[in-house]
């Protein structure tokens, strides 16, 4: 199997890519609630609990651009706004590989360092399941 | 916005050329800038040096950063003095950095941050006696 250029991981909330991006991350986690008992013979054992993901996201802010901006991932938390299909994509702005699910954006923060690029980050939690995209 | 990777270096060195170019005073006199030394130069100038640059984008767009060196040569006396030196240097300095968050033009390339870094003073003795300051004064940018 080819190895993956990371730049083609993209994130993907509706049709509109989020823009300006440096990493992007899918967390994606389970429960393993404790079943140990006494007879398990000194060892733990576990069973499969709840699951849930997310993504987090850094980059340089920019308010331009043909897609998501860091301006408008603001105006959702501001707004309120319902999940959104989010795709975390393998295959850059296609969408046709990675991951996709229901997710609300979190939190946004937008740092403004003295003489630096000023940067913006922020992270999506999912609502539901996640899903491979076949 | 860069689309395709680029060579920012000589927008940087032309820009920064611009800014000094015909600008730098010190003593009454204009003090002479080279992109590159000539055979015979002036005995106080300035020099546009090195530029040591990394490319960093995010997603969508390159983005460069790294330094460049602007030397402030003074070969004009037989005495280690950084007087003179240091002077074109204020004036240089004035002209690069006009106020905390200024910047000046590059071309076709957007100059997003123009920070001073550190100098490093140098003095060594030259041809027929002369003692030569270099103030190498270093500074950072960022690039897009």
């Amino acid at each position: 199997m080819a190895k993956l250029n990371g730049t083609l991981n993209a994130i993907i909330s509706g049709s509109d890519r989020l823009l300006h991006i440096q990493n992007a991350t899918l967390n994606v986690n389970v429960d393993l609630p404790d079943a140990t008992t006494k007879e398990s013979a000194g060892w733990a054992e576990h069973i499969n609990g709840q699951r849930d993901w997310g993504i987090s996201f850094d980059g340089a802010y920019d308010e331009e651009g043909s897609g998501m901006t860091p301006d408008e991932i603001l105006a959702i938390i501001i707004a309120r706004t319902a999940d959104a299909t989010i795709k975390f994509t393998t295959d850059g702005a296609t969408g046709a590989a990675g991951w996709t699910g229901n997710a609300t954006v979190q939190n946004f923060s937008l740092v403004g360092n003295k003489e630096t690029t000023a940067t913006f980050s922020g992270s999506l939690k999912g609502n539901g399941a996640l899903a491979a995209i076949e | 916005m860069s689309t395709g990777s680029v060579d920012i270096q000589y927008a940087l060195i032309d820009g920064i050329y611009d800014v000094l170019h015909g600008n730098v005073s010190y003593g009454g006199a204009t003090i002479p800038v080279y992109k590159s030394v000539p055979k015979t130069p002036a005995s106080l100038y300035i020099h546009i040096g090195d530029v040591l640059e990394s490319e960093d984008g995010t997603k969508d767009e390159f983005v460069y950063y790294g330094t460049v060196q602007i030397i402030v040569v003074d070969e004009s006396a037989h005495r280690a003095s950084r007087k003179q030196a240091q002077g074109v240097l204020g004036a240089m300095r004035a002209l690069l950095k006009t106020s905390v968050s200024a910047t000046f033009t590059t071309g076709s390339r957007t100059l997003i941050v123009f920070r001073h870094e550190s100098l490093v003073p140098v003095t060594e003795y030259a041809d027929n006696s002369i003692v030569r300051t270099r103030l190498i004064d270093i500074y950072s940018f960022i690039i897009e």
